[in-house]
């Protein structure tokens, strides 16, 4: 038996008085393509960081690759790619520094594939020597994209990767993440407000609510109306954007 | 109340508050305490003429601190781009208030003082210069930090100025002349303080100096040489798999003890070198003034090394993405592992910029000619200044109750706390001051960094992905 | 036999029917009209997600189901070809099919000609002049 990637029993997390995560169950397997949505302020980034062990829990358990986050071994750490919200992390490095930098963390580097990225989405030499500061928003984001992408992680976890991209950046990120990414099996949770991607290159959705995920399913059931868990009252939604909205709300 | 006195009331306090929530509440207590406290002093042991005296120049100088360090900085932030070009009048208010504050403080210190005219007249040039320097500093102009470094030696100037000159300054006039001839160069140095949006307003936000980020003087942007600097040690670090190393480079720039050690080093060879220059010249008051500067320039390398400490102790209050080190293989896995190498690394760097400083300032004090009881001395200020050494051993995951002022004043009160008791130790046992408040230092030093050390590895993970407030 | 480049397909990703469906409607819109003859082959999974920017496994059900209805076959070493049916050109049965693909667009135009309030002969004239038109 393949052990999950991402395996969450009744985790909870508190923020003074606030519950952001209120006893979520989850389970995420080999190879698939999830798509994490939910309200602003809903928790998907509080999730995610709970997820990896970046933020501790108040309760609960997380197990990814069979191994609980605070004392992840290097093999597993090495399988894992993070994008993060925030794309100015290292902001006082060059591309290439931030790149040397955690190419010396990481075990496996794909070269070939960070040089290729680096040209195709328009990271142009004069650009890789200037620090990160200085460079917009959206080339920013697309650096961080390349930073988790460059060591072939098996488990893909971005948050809002393409929230600063114009279309053309969401279309060379789409082809990547299809090519490069999906046709090898790797596991991917993304979560956007872009839903038209979602659309396009997820397989299932999880919707989350009140600090639990609340429908979670293959996205073409949902659309159909055919779900496993039909939320009351929602028959033959017309498109994600509605069912967003009517199991949000 | 006027509105205008309102809107200059509020100013001041949204200023304060950028700097620190508690600022003014603080000012404004602290303030008069410490006034009363030195009127009531002097009245004691001198008398009410300078009771007043001092009265009033402990508020002036207060309130320039408070000027220099609080509301300017704040002021700055204030006046952002779009503040300065579209919110109306709000630059021309700031202006306003920052200039009165000034002249009001310096002519309140010129009062003070007003015992030796010409002593008055160097000191009211010399507070004037410093003031000016420190604002450029406190608000991250580079001229700042050029003002400053000149102008500290010359407070042992008096002994130097011809009597033809002392005699000019006596003149009743020449103090009013004189103030209002600094005026212009004043306002000159306000006005580029606050710009007025526009492409130099942009390069100075980016620049984001050492000095004027009192919560936490990191960020910088330094020259080219420095990145230079920082480059090939980041390339070494990467290159040798050094974790603690690259650890520091995770958490910022500039932290590395690489640029402290350099830039210790070449302090005291600037120092070296002006003595040099002035025993080339054959001077006849050489030597003294050797050993007027040299004792205030052999504390600069101490000053440095506190501000590398302070820069460590607040390694993570702007986040900065060290919380993807967790994921990285290489890193130690578990919070205990990974808080022993971040505080090993922490303290190796500390003790490394202080070895440092120690090694420049007995150096500097021997070759200016200094006698084996400066030297003593020396060394135990350089002890008394270990103390800051503690503040990088804390737990991280928590923000920081303290911004850097508060903590290195935390670090003088601890050497505070040691003279004293060389001093009760003085009295039973009559064994020099200095000496034994050093030791006392020493001893402090060790245990505290025995029991933070331990706590450090104990408390949760150094870079969560956010502050465990 | 023909290779069909990847370009062939389209798809609108905000619309109400899933994308796979919308693939399946597309090819068998196709393979009625001819455009797509049995024995040609379909570009792979892989080109057409790549084109389209969408999941390979999404292109990969819309084939599977087109097999599974004996539109599609696949053949070993070339790929997904289109099925030999027996094809009556004036068959009713063929008729009633290619209708049935046509109904829903009609039925649209249908509705929105009535929220236009434009009588039956006057849409019936504009569709006969549309028909007569080539490409």
């Amino acid at each position: 038996m393949t052990v999950l990637p991402i395996q969450m029993r009744g985790v909870a997390r508190r923020f003074d008085s606030k519950t952001v995560l209120d006893g979520l169950d989850w389970e995420v397997g080999p190879g698939q393509v999830i798509g994490l949505l939910g309200r602003n302020g809903a928790g998907k980034s509080t999730l995610m960081e709970c997820l990896l062990g970046l933020r501790e829990i108040d309760g609960g358990s997380i197990a990814l690759f069979g191994e609980s986050p605070d004392a992840l071994s290097d093999a597993t750490r090495a399988r894992i790619g993070y994008v993060p919200q925030k794309s100015d992390l290292f902001d006082w490095m060059t591309p290439l520094q931030m790149l040397d930098y955690f190419k010396a963390l990481y075990p496996r580097w794909n070269d070939a594939k960070v040089e290729a990225l680096l040209g195709r989405w328009g990271i142009d030499v004069a650009m890789r020597n200037r620090p990160i500061r200085r460079l917009s928003g959206g080339e920013q984001q697309r650096l961080s994209i390349i930073r988790a992408l460059a060591h072939d992680p098996d488990l893909l976890v971005l948050d809002e990767p393409v929230s600063a991209l114009d279309p053309a950046g969401r279309r060379d990120f789409l082809t990547e993440l299809i090519d490069g990414v999906i046709e090898r099996g790797t596991t991917v949770v993304f979560s956007t407000h872009i839903l038209t991607d979602l659309e396009r290159v997820a397989l299932d959705v999880a919707f989350l609510k009140g600090g639990r995920i609340v429908l979670e399913g293959d996205l073409d059931d949902l659309l159909d109306g055919a779900a496993g868990q039909v939320v009351n009252g929602v028959h033959q939604p017309k498109s994600l954007e509605d069912l967003f909205i009517e199991v949000t709300r | 109340m006027s509105p205008r006195i309102a809107l200059y009331g509020l100013l001041w306090r949204a200023a304060l508050a950028q700097v620190h929530p508690y600022a003014h509440r603080i000012v404004l207590w602290l303030t008069p305490v410490l006034s009363l406290a030195a009127v009531v002093l002097a009245w004691k042991v001198y008398g009410p003429a300078t009771a007043a005296s001092w009265g009033a120049n402990a508020l002036c100088s207060m309130t320039l601190l408070t000027w220099t360090w609080g509301f300017l900085p704040g002021a700055f932030k204030l006046n952002s781009p779009a503040n300065a070009q579209l919110t109306p009048g709000m630059r021309a208010r700031l202006l306003e208030l920052a200039m009165t504050v000034w002249m009001l403080c310096i002519a309140g210190l010129a009062l003070a003082n007003a015992g030796s005219p010409s002593d008055v007249v160097l000191r009211v040039v010399w507070w004037m210069v410093a003031s000016l320097g420190m604002a450029l500093a406190a608000t991250g102009n580079g001229a700042g930090s050029v003002v400053i470094l000149a102008i500290w030696p010359l407070m042992g100037l008096p002994s130097v100025i011809p009597d033809w000159a002392h005699a000019m300054m006596a003149h009743p006039a020449f103090l009013p002349l004189l103030a209002a001839l600094l005026v212009a160069p004043g306002l000159l140095t306000i006005r580029t303080i606050f710009p007025r949006a526009g492409d130099r307003h942009w390069r100075q936000l980016e620049k984001r100096n050492v000095w004027r980020d009192t919560d936490g003087l990191r960020n910088r942007e330094d020259g080219r040489f420095m990145r230079w600097w920082q480059a090939r040690s980041l390339r070494r670090a990467s290159g040798r798999r050094d974790l603690g190393a690259m650890l520091l480079h995770g958490g910022g720039p500039g932290l590395q003890v690489g640029g402290i050690v350099l830039g210790i080093a070449g302090l005291g060879l600037v120092g070296l070198a002006l003595v040099g220059l002035m025993h080339l010249g054959d001077y006849s008051r050489a030597a003294e003034l050797a050993l007027e500067m040299g004792w205030m320039w052999s504390l600069l390398p101490l000053i440095l090394f506190q501000m590398h400490t302070l820069m460590l102790a607040n390694l993570t209050e702007k986040p900065a993405g060290q919380s993807l080190l967790r994921l990285a293989p290489a890193m130690p896995a578990t919070a205990p592992r990974f808080n022993r190498l971040l505080a090993s690394t922490l303290l190796r760097s500390s003790l490394l910029a202080w070895a440092m400083a120690t090694v420049t300032a007995l150096a500097c004090s021997i070759l200016t000619g200094a006698g084996g009881d400066e030297v003593l001395m020396v060394a135990s200020m350089c002890c008394l200044a270990l103390p800051t050494m503690i503040l990088p051993l804390r737990n991280h995951a928590h923000r920081s109750r303290y911004n850097s002022v508060l903590q290195w004043l935390l670090g003088l009160a601890i050497a505070g706390v040691c003279l004293l008791v060389a001093v009760v130790v003085r009295g039973v046992l009559a064994l020099p001051v200095f000496p034994i408040a050093a030791v006392f230092s020493v001893l402090l030093v060790v245990a505290m960094t025995a029991r933070r050390y331990r706590s450090m590895v104990r408390a949760p993970f150094a870079f969560p992905a956010g502050r465990l407030d | 036999m023909t290779s069909h480049s990847p370009q062939l397909f389209s798809i609108v990703p905000s619309s109400t029917e899933p994308i796979y469906r919308q693939l399946v409607e597309q090819v068998r819109r196709l393979v009625a009209g001819g455009q797509l003859a049995p024995g040609d082959a379909l570009p792979s999974v892989r080109e057409v997600a790549l084109q389209l920017a969408v999941n390979p496994m999404t292109v990969s059900k819309a084939y599977g189901l087109l097999e599974l209805e004996s539109v599609l076959e696949r053949r070993r070493g070339v790929g997904m070809l289109v099925a030999d049916r027996p094809r009556k050109r004036s068959g009713e049965g063929d008729i009633n099919a290619r209708l049935a693909l046509l109904r829903p667009t009609l039925e649209r135009a249908a509705r929105e000609a009535r929220e236009l309030e434009l009588d039956p002969d006057t849409v019936l004239s504009l569709f006969k002049n549309l028909l007569k038109e080539s490409p």
